[in-house]
């Protein structure tokens, strides 16, 4: 089996333990707020009453991704048609990515764009960012150790 | 294809998100992210410039060598 098969077959099920482990794990705190932020980049983080993280993230994450979509004329989004290769770093874009995808699908290429790349590149960077507020908000919403009895 | 200088150029906005993103979790401000944000953003591009420097030195000498057979 080669690596390109294997990736393909393997990242599906990496994808799927990895929300399963996530449902198990969370509490429902940390389940409103991990899904909100991949919804929309800073959301979950302005739900637990952290909005200056909320803007920070926000502020970065949607400009990077929209810096990509001008750089790109608003055609590197499209996980079915144009290149589904991106899509992989789309995915954790959530919102973002669903809307874009819908809005600009009536787009086609139609002169070189030498920025194209660049663009894609961007916004895969924004998306796969956003895995980092995720974790973020995950981290600050999970529930405090408790301490042994007896602990001072 | 773009030139060489507008690649790094547009490399530089990219890498400072990425240094200003990760830098927040696990700080407790944003002052404080801020500053080790900037300060990954210059320290790693000062060592990217270094090693690509570096890199096309060795390759265009090497490059430029002999042939040994």
């Amino acid at each position: 089996m080669n690596l390109a098969l294997l990736a393909q077959k393997g990242a599906p099920l990496v994808v799927l333990a990895g929300l399963l482990y996530f449902l198990a794990r969370a509490n429902p705190r940390q389940r409103v707020a991990v899904l909100l932020t991949w919804v929309l980049p800073g959301l979950g983080h302005w739900k637990i009453g952290r909005k200056d993280r909320a803007l920070w993230f926000g502020g970065l994450i949607i400009g990077l991704f929209l810096l990509g979509l001008v750089l790109a004329k608003f055609l590197c989004v499209s996980p079915f048609d144009r290149h589904p290769i991106w899509a992989i770093a789309q995915a954790p874009g959530g919102f973002l990515v669903v809307l874009t995808w819908l809005a600009t699908r009536g787009l086609y290429l139609t002169s070189d764009n030498p920025t194209y790349t660049v663009g894609c590149l961007y916004v895969g960077v924004a998306c796969l960012l956003n895995l980092v507020a995720m974790c973020d908000a995950w981290d600050l919403t999970e529930a405090p150790a408790k301490k042994p009895e007896g602990a001072v | 294809m773009l030139p060489l200088w507008a690649s790094i150029l547009l490399f530089f906005p990219v890498f400072l998100v990425i240094c200003m993103v990760s830098a927040l979790p696990g700080k407790s401000s944003i002052r404080e992210a801020r500053r080790a944000g900037l300060r990954q953003f210059l320290v790693g591009s000062a060592w990217m410039l270094f090693g690509s420097l570096a890199f096309s030195l060795i390759s265009k000498w090497f490059l430029g060598r002999a042939p040994l057979w």
